[in-house]
């Protein structure tokens, strides 16, 4: 063992050698990469998925029509429906995937440093069930019909909310948030909503709201159009994705265990009060804005992480742009797949997701053997 | 060592869960420099001692006085800043972070709640590393570590906490032989270089006699006796809180124990072995 002549518990007035011996400069630089890389790649996939659909439109025309309606002085080449089309339609689309694949992705990652368990998503905590719930009372029952377009996106977030504030005053009852409680009190209230939307389609009668719902559920970015819910998603998303990156020591200390949190002076079960109260939010303006998407929270985390390491000032804005990718990508899909005909998204997130989940778990057997 | 301030000090512990009494009364001091073994049976509430020091659980009655304050009510940045806690099977396993990344964040206490790492904790981290002799391993990922490696960085983290006062619960857990004398002689060398005043709770008494100066003997959350390893470990003192026959050796100045079970009394203990 090789050791230093020390005089106080550790010598301070050392000076950093520049060589990285510890290898951080080496890890940040490596996430450095993958964000730059990944934002040239988020670009282009917008671009794509902009691009993409049951009517084709080129690239350039895409550039075009961005140009121009940015106010600069292009020649108009298309056809006023295809800008209609381009900009009314798939610009706000693409851009509502981008917002809630981040948001999905970096809600999963906090779930699970707040649960510890790499196989929690954020619909662990029976969000998206209070939302679903939401949304089938304002599709089968016209609750908050005065509210006009914005009804199922308005029901769904109070739904969402319901939902979240029985989960906090569940887990709380017993006194402390413990990861444990917090997961517990996540399935009994998915559970309990999930049987009161199968309730609600059931007294309606209605086999078409019951289509609407089913529908709703599996997700869609369909919703999306220029306007304030979009300015909502995006905001909190990105509010979201600032404040974890903010408390990303702080998760990282909360990923070890609460009695490491409480021995490195972070109190794990404040941060986790105040880290469910930011994916709540999160959460249920997304679900509200897009319905349940699934997988996309549990895997890119995963993803995330495989590529840049444990710390979550670099896993989290790395899993929001992946996870923004991999939402485009899933619309692009379940737009053209079976075009004109659109798939639900969630459909194709658990397609994909499914198989990945199945090597994760394998994976996570071959360490624990 | 004697004539050092008491860094730690408990009086008249009490903790009981539901209906059983798992400490009772149970007081101590450590001073700098000085390393308290807790030994004992299982259940004996060792465990749950070293939680009421930690501040991770409160006493129904007496009190943890660390650096002349009492632990009861102080933050727990501020606790974190004086006492470091090598707890026994930490989340370690799973987390893809680095060793270097994991006794980084043994500055958590130290750093505002956005602040991020500067060159002086890095500066810490690495000598830290240093000190246990798990530089070469910083960039290699904890859950890849071997047992022994993984205590050492445990170890370091405590070391970048900066703290005066060291709580290790069965550091030697799932070590090999040289592992838990490496381990413990470098919690030795802590508090004789530095000192550090430490609390090791250790399920081996012959490794506690040899690393600690002085022993606390917990028997169901009572201490059975408290002093020195060589006036504790005696046979009138440890056959009956562990209810097995003891043979006490003594090899280059330390106790040294070879038990005997209770139904295989009939032959005497080897005396040529002495």
């Amino acid at each position: 063992m090789t050791t230093t002549q020390g005089t106080g518990p550790v010598d301070v007035s050392a000076v950093a050698p520049p060589a990285d011996v510890l290898g951080l400069d080496a890890r940040r630089r490596r996430a450095f990469a993958w964000l730059l890389g990944l934002s040239a790649v988020l670009v282009a996939s917008m671009v794509v998925g902009v691009a993409a659909g049951s009517v084709g439109v080129a690239p350039s025309v895409v550039a075009g029509i961005l140009a121009d309606r940015s106010g600069l002085p292009v020649t108009v080449t298309w056809a006023p429906s295809v800008d209609a089309i381009v900009w009314q339609v798939r610009f706000p689309r693409v851009l509502l995937g981008v917002a809630v694949g981040a948001g999905l992705a970096v809600c999963g990652v906090a779930l699970q440093a707040m649960v510890r368990n790499v196989l929690a998503d954020p619909y662990l905590l029976g969000i998206n069930s209070g939302a679903s719930s939401g949304a089938a009372a304002a599709i089968l029952f016209g609750f908050a019909a005065g509210l006009g377009q914005h009804a199922l996106s308005a029901s769904a977030f109070l739904g969402a909310m319901a939902a979240s504030l029985l989960v906090y005053g569940v887990a709380r009852s017993g006194g402390r948030v413990t990861a444990v409680r917090l997961l517990l009190a996540g399935v009994v209230v998915g559970y309990a909503l999930y049987a009161a939307t199968s309730f609600l389609i059931f007294a309606s009668g209605s086999a078409e709201g019951a289509r609407s719902v089913l529908f709703w559920l599996l997700g869609s970015l369909g919703l999306a159009r220029w306007g304030s819910p979009l300015l909502v998603v995006g905001a909190v998303v990105a509010l979201t994705v600032l404040v974890l990156v903010l408390l990303a020591r702080q998760l990282d200390v909360l990923m070890i265990g609460d009695g490491t949190a409480r021995a490195l002076g972070s109190s794990a079960e404040a941060l986790r009060t105040r880290l469910l109260v930011l994916v709540s939010l999160c959460i249920g303006v997304v679900v509200a804005a897009a319905g349940s998407i699934g997988f996309v929270g549990l895997v890119v985390p995963h993803l995330a992480r495989r590529a840049v390491g444990a710390r979550h000032v670099h896993v989290v804005p790395v899993a929001a742009l992946m996870g923004a990718i991999l939402l485009i990508w899933a619309d692009v899909v379940a737009r053209t797949l079976l075009a004109p005909q659109e798939i639900p998204i969630g459909i194709i997130t658990s397609l994909v997701g499914a198989p990945f989940l199945l090597v994760l778990v394998r994976r996570l057997h071959a360490t624990a053997g | 060592m004697t004539g050092a301030e008491a860094r730690l000090s408990a009086e008249g512990l009490r903790l009981t869960y539901g209906t059983r009494r798992v400490v009772d009364d149970v007081s101590f001091t450590v001073r700098a420099g000085r390393v308290l073994g807790v030994v004992g049976p299982n259940g004996s509430g060792k465990t749950s001692v070293l939680r009421l020091v930690a501040g991770d659980a409160v006493p129904e009655a007496g009190s943890v006085v660390l650096d002349g304050r009492p632990v009861e009510g102080t933050s727990p940045r501020a606790l974190a800043r004086s006492l470091a806690v090598v707890a026994q099977d930490e989340g370690v396993a799973e987390t893809p972070l680095s060793a270097a990344e994991m006794v980084m964040l043994g500055r958590n206490p130290h750093l505002g709640p956005f602040q991020r790492p500067g060159p002086g904790d890095i500066a810490i981290v690495e000598e830290a590393l240093r000190r246990v002799g798990a530089l070469d391993l910083a960039r290699r990922e904890v859950a890849t570590l071997s047992g022994g490696e993984r205590q050492r960085v445990l170890v370091a983290r405590a070391l970048a906490q900066g703290a005066g006062t060291l709580l290790l619960d069965e550091p030697t857990n799932h070590l090999d032989v040289r592992y838990q004398h490496e381990v413990l002689g470098l919690v030795r060398s802590l508090g004789s270089r530095d000192g550090t005043a430490t609390v090791v709770v250790l399920h081996d008494l012959n490794l506690a006699a040899r690393y600690c100066d002085d022993l606390l003997v917990l028997d169901e959350g009572r201490v059975a006796a408290y002093g020195v390893p060589d006036a504790v470990l005696v046979p009138e003192v440890i056959e009956p809180v562990y209810a097995i026959g003891v043979h006490r050796l003594d090899v280059d100045g330390v106790p040294h124990l070879a038990f005997h079970p209770a139904h295989e009394t009939h032959g005497e203990p080897h005396e040529h072995l002495a």
